[in-house]
C-alpha cells in the first residue's frame, strides 16, 4: 500500500501542484463572483423602491407576451360568484385575455388601488360611494377614476339555519320579535368597515319606522354584539353553520348563492329599491367615518385612469353590462336595472356610452 | 475537481479553502438571508415619523390590542410549555412507529390553513361544539373572549414548542440518565435532574418560537375573535379605516414590543439559570 501511494505521491507532483495553484484561482474567483453579485444585491436593493414605484404598472405587462393581456379585476367579495362565471363566459369570446380577479371587502379593494398602488383594469364595489369617497383625490391627493357605472341593486336580509333559534316560527311579519328574543345570537359585519355593517344598521332603523316599533333596532342589537362582528359578515358564514350564531345579517345574494334560508324583507327597509332613495335618507348610523344616511345598495364598477389595459377593460364591461352579464347576475339573486346607470358619464369611453343613462334621471 | 488527486495534496488543499475562503463564502448567503428578513421591516420602520409613532402609540385602544396580543401570546407560551414539554421528552425517549406518527400529528397544525384551523376550533369549542357547550355553564366562553384568542394561538404556535423542546432532549445523552438510574433515581428525577436542565435551550428555544408564531397569528384568532381586538387585528382594522401610514405606525410600534420580548426572553435562555439550579 504505502509503495503504491508513494509512486502516486512522485506521479503526481507536479499535478497537484498545478492543482493548488488552480484551487488559490478558483478560489479568487469565486470571492470575486460573490462580491460581485453582493455589489449587484446591494445596488438592486437601494434601487428597487424607486423602480417599483415608477414602474409598478409596466411590471405586469412585461409579464406576459405581448398578443396575451392579463386583465385584473378588483371586486367586493359579494361579486365572486357571478363575476367568475362572467370572466369565464368572457374569455370564451376573448381567448387572448386572461381575467385575474381578487375577491374582499369594498373599501379594502379599492385602497389596493390607492394605498397600495396595485394596478388594475377594473373595480367593482358593493357600494357605489365608495369609489368617488375613495378614488376621487380629495384633499389635492392623486385621483384614480373619475366616473363609475351603478349595474345592479342588493337587499339586506338575515339568513338563518334550522337549528337557529326560533327557525320554526321566524316569518315576514314577526321577525323582529323572534330576532330580540334573550339568548338568540345575530352575527353582523363591521359598521366601521364595512358597507354591509352600516346598511344593516340603517335596515333596523327604516324597519323601527316602518313597524312602528320604538326601540327595535337597539333590542335586536343587543343581541348582536361585538363579539359577533367580523370585518366581513361571509366570515361568519362558518358560526352560522356550525350554531354559533343563530342569524347573520347578509346580503339576498349571498343568501341566495349559499342556498340559506331568509327573510323576506319589504323594499321599504331593505334599501334594494333604487326609487325608495328619499325615504331611505330619512334614517342615518353613526359610524367612525361620520355619519351615514341610508342610501339604496347599488353596486358600482369603474375603469381606474391609470389602467394598464384600458381597451380589454372596456371590452370587458360591454360584455359585463350585456345581457349575459346581467342574466347571470340576476340568477345570483341581484337586482338588475334596465338599464346601467352612469355618474360622469361626460367621462365615460366612447364604447360604453350608448350602454348607460346618465344617474339624475334615474 | 474529478480527477484523481493524492490525499495528501486534497487534504491541504481543502484545508487553505476552508481555512481562507470558506468563512468568507458562508457569510455571503448569511448575510444574504440577513438582508431579506431586515430589509423589508427596516424600510418600513425608517417610512414612519414619530409624530405618527407617539400619536399611535397614545390611542388607547391600540395598546390595549398590543398589551392583549403579548399577554395572550405569553400564557399561549406558558401552556404550550406545561403541556409539549412533557409528550415532547416522551418522543425524544421512544423511537418506535407509534412515536413517529404522533410526531406527525403535532406537525399538523402547520400544515392547516390558519381559517380552517379556527373553524376546526369552532367545531368543538363553539357554544354547540364539544367542549365549548361543557364548558359554557361554568362561565368559560370561547367565542369573542380572551380564552379564544389563546386556544386559536395555542393550535397554531404548538408544533413549535414540541419540535424545539424534542430536539433538545433527543441531545442529551440517553447514557447519562441511564447511569442516574443505575444509581437508584425515580424516573421522575431523571427528567427533573437530567433531561430537563440539559435540554433547558431548546425548550427555551420553543417557548420563544411558540410566543412568536403566537402573537403574529390573525386567521384563527379571527374566526373565534374579532373583539378583543388583538394587534395584529388592531393593524388591519385600522389599515381599513385609515390607510397605511397609522396601520403600519401600529405594526412598527408590534415589532419594537416583541423585539424587546425576544431579547429579554433569549438573554434568558442564554443565561447560567436552570430549574435545577434556581
Amino acid at each position: 500500500m504505502s509503495s503504491y501511494r508513494h509512486v502516486n505521491n512522485s506521479a503526481r507532483g507536479k499535478m497537484s501542484k498545478r492543482r493548488m495553484k488552480l484551487g488559490f484561482n478558483l478560489r479568487s474567483a469565486l470571492l470575486d463572483i460573490a462580491f460581485g453579485l453582493a455589489v449587484v444585491a446591494g445596488l438592486a436593493i437601494v434601487a428597487a423602491p424607486r423602480v417599483n414605484a415608477a414602474s409598478g404598472a409596466e411590471g405586469l405587462q412585461t409579464g406576459t407576451s405581448t398578443d396575451k393581456t392579463t386583465l385584473i379585476q378588483y371586486a367586493a367579495g359579494t361579486l365572486a360568484v357571478p363575476f367568475k362565471a362572467i370572466d369565464t363566459a368572457f374569455r370564451q369570446e376573448h381567448p387572448n385575455v386572461t381575467v385575474q380577479a381578487q375577491f374582499g371587502g369594498s373599501v379594502k379593494m379599492a385602497k389596493q388601488i390607492t394605498e397600495l398602488q396595485q394596478p388594475a383594469d377594473v373595480l367593482a364595489v358593493a357600494d357605489y360611494n365608495v369609489i368617488p369617497q375613495q378614488l376621487y383625490g380629495h384633499n389635492g391627493g392623486p385621483a384614480y377614476a373619475n366616473w363609475y357605472i351603478g349595474f345592479a341593486a342588493n337587499a339586506i336580509t338575515f339568513v338563518y339555519t334550522d337549528k337557529s333559534k326560533g327557525a320554526a316560527r321566524i316569518n315576514a311579519s314577526n321577525w323582529f320579535q323572534v330576532l330580540a328574543e334573550p339568548g338568540v345570537e345575530i352575527g353582523r359585519s363591521n359598521p366601521d368597515t364595512d358597507p354591509s355593517g352600516y346598511q344593516t344598521l340603517q335596515m333596523l332603523q327604516l324597519a323601527e319606522k316602518h313597524y312602528h316599533q320604538p326601540g327595535l333596532a337597539q333590542k335586536i342589537l343587543k343581541n348582536a354584539p361585538a363579539k359577533n362582528i367580523r370585518d366581513t359578515e361571509t366570515e361568519l358564514i362558518g358560526a352560522l353553520e356550525l350554531g354559533q350564531i343563530d342569524y347573520l345579517a347578509i346580503y339576498r345574494s349571498d343568501a341566495m348563492q349559499h342556498h340559506f334560508k331568509y327573510l323576506q324583507l319589504p323594499p321599504e327597509i331593505n334599501l334594494s329599491d333604487a326609487s325608495l332613495a328619499n325615504q331611505y335618507a330619512t334614517v342615518s348610523v353613526h359610524t367612525r367615518n361620520g355619519d351615514l344616511q341610508g342610501r339604496p345598495i347599488i353596486y358600482a364598477a369603474t375603469i381606474p385612469i391609470n389602467a394598464p389595459h384600458p381597451k380589454q377593460a372596456e371590452q370587458w364591461m360591454q360584455f359585463f353590462l350585456g345581457a349575459r352579464g346581467a342574466a347571470t347576475m340576476r340568477d345570483n339573486g341581484f337586482v338588475v336595472f334596465s338599464q346601467p346607470i352612469a355618474s360622469g358619464a361626460e367621462k365615460l369611453p366612447v364604447g360604453l356610452r350608448q350602454l348607460v343613462k346618465p344617474w339624475a334621471s334615474r | 475537481m474529478g480527477e484523481p488527486i493524492t490525499a495528501a495534496a486534497r487534504e491541504g488543499d481543502l484545508r487553505r479553502m476552508l481555512n481562507r475562503s470558506a468563512l468568507a463564502l458562508l457569510w455571503f448567503p448569511g448575510g444574504l438571508l440577513l438582508a431579506f428578513i431586515l430589509l423589508p421591516l427596516l424600510r418600513m420602520a425608517s417610512a414612519q415619523t414619530w409624530a405618527t409613532l407617539r400619536s399611535v402609540a397614545a390611542m388607547d385602544d391600540v395598546r390595549s390590542s398590543i398589551w392583549l396580543s403579548v399577554r395572550s401570546a405569553a400564557l399561549t407560551a406558558v401552556i404550550a410549555a406545561l403541556l409539549g414539554t412533557p409528550l415532547a421528552y416522551f418522543l425524544a425517549r421512544s423511537s418506535g412507529w407509534f412515536s413517529r406518527i404522533i410526531e406527525a400529528f403535532v406537525d399538523l397544525p402547520l400544515a392547516v390553513p390558519h381559517g380552517v384551523a379556527g373553524i376546526a376550533l369552532l367545531f368543538v369549542f363553539g357554544r354547540r361544539g364539544l367542549i365549548g357547550a361543557m364548558l359554557a355553564p361554568y362561565g368559560l366562553e370561547f367565542w369573542g373572549t380572551e380564552a379564544g384568542i389563546v386556544i386559536a394561538m395555542l393550535f397554531v404556535s404548538v408544533p413549535f414548542m414540541v419540535n424545539s423542546a424534542r430536539l433538545g432532549f433527543a441531545a442529551v445523552d440517553p447514557r447519562l440518565e441511564k447511569v442516574a438510574r443505575t444509581l437508584g433515581a425515580p424516573p421522575f428525577e431523571v427528567f427533573y435532574r437530567i433531561g430537563l436542565p440539559l435540554a433547558w435551550r431548546g425548550i427555551m428555544t420553543g417557548v420563544v418560537l411558540t410566543y412568536a408564531r403566537a402573537i403574529s397569528e390573525i386567521g384563527a384568532v379571527m374566526i373565534l375573535a374579532y373583539y378583543p381586538m388583538t394587534a395584529p387585528i388592531k393593524i388591519y382594522d385600522v389599515y381599513l379605516q385609515t390607510g397605511l401610514r397609522e396601520s403600519s405606525a401600529i405594526a412598527v410600534l408590534l415589532l419594537i414590543v416583541t423585539l424587546s420580548t425576544f431579547l429579554v426572553m433569549r438573554a434568558f435562555i442564554h443565561a447560567n439559570w436552570r430549574p435545577d439550579r434556581p
